[in-house]
């Protein structure tokens, strides 16, 4: 339950969101680059 | 490829550092985050988690695919879909743009009851509150846009321009049923009646069977542009306020005043300076 709490905290104050975006551009950058060298 | 290959060629991304991967960072990552903002501010959360999953099942078909075609359909479909998503959500954007231009406006916002307003705005909010009680009073319908000099050139000279003083008699008068203005907009600009007899764009949101087109047109027109609207109904004589979409039913005198200082703050600024001459 406080784990679910915690989750939903930091997705309405947009960190969680900012986390989840910079995790998903840094795969993102990363199988690019892999794929393409 | 097989995993060993592709940690290989992982690392070797990883230690083979280049500048332009700052940058490659920096644009996946705005895409990535107002794509995903968008969606979780405006109550679509399941599509945050579509958007992350259908991500990362991309980059797994562009990591395990048999050719490197993999990464350009990712690439392809990332556009598409982060595209898409906002232009799904273009007037929230639109909406937060104009908020974030403004820190003027932010202030004020904050400020605005201990702002002062000065004695010929006062007498615009007098007038203004005098006629919508009169046409509430008598169920007489209208919808008043308070403009910031913003609106589209269409809006505005859908109907008939004025340009003139306001006044309570001149407000009411346009909204007698039967007169030729009557059944559109009427539009201030700051001190003068920019406009009436305007046509507004309808909202396309889910709203009560009891708001008519007038309601459905007020909502609509701060869809569009940073305006706020006084709607009267004409059925039940209610009075609404309109601001960024959301419609607050009910309004008191006490209210209306509020709303319409807070108009006059933003538009003319804290300390009094007048909007004149910004008509257009």
């Amino acid at each position: 339950m406080k784990i679910k709490e915690f989750f939903k905290k930091l997705f309405t104050q947009c960190i969680g969101l900012k986390i989840l975006a910079a995790l998903l551009a840094f795969l993102a950058l990363v199988v690019v680059q892999a794929c393409v060298l | 490829m097989t995993i060993s290959e592709i940690t290989e060629k992982i690392l070797a991304v990883l230690t083979d550092f280049h500048w332009t991967y700052v940058l490659e960072f920096v644009m996946f990552y705005t895409v990535i985050y107002y794509a995903l903002k968008v969606c979780w501010r405006n109550n679509a959360k399941s599509v945050v988690w579509l958007y992350t999953f259908g991500f990362l099942a991309l980059l797994a078909i562009a990591l395990f695919g048999k050719s490197n075609l993999g990464v350009y359909v990712f690439l392809l479909v990332f556009i598409v879909i982060s595209g898409f998503l906002l232009s799904m959500f273009s007037v929230e954007i639109k909406r937060s743009i104009w908020y974030a231009k403004r820190p003027s406006l932010q202030m004020a916002e904050k400020n605005a009851p201990k702002t002062k307003i000065s004695i010929k705005e006062q007498a615009c909010i007098d007038n203004i509150v005098h006629a919508v009680q009169n046409l509430s009073k008598n169920d007489v319908g209208a919808l008043i846009v308070l403009s910031a000099g913003n609106l589209p050139k269409e809006v505005v000279e859908s109907g008939v321009l004025l340009n003139s003083a306001i006044s309570s008699q001149l407000i009411e008068g346009i909204f007698v049923p039967k007169a030729p203005l009557h059944d559109g907009a009427m539009i201030v600009y700051g001190d003068k009646i920019q406009a009436a007899g305007c046509f507004l764009p309808l909202t396309q949101k889910e709203f009560p069977k009891e708001f008519g087109t007038r309601h459905r047109a007020g909502i609509g027109v701060t869809e569009i542009a940073d305006v706020m609207v006084i709607i009267v109904s004409e059925e039940t004589g209610i009075i609404s306020t309109v601001k960024e979409g959301n419609i607050t039913r009910y309004v008191n005198t006490e209210g209306l005043k509020n709303f319409l200082k807070e108009y006059y703050t933003k538009e003319f600024g804290a300390d009094g300076k007048k909007a004149e001459g910004k008509t257009r």
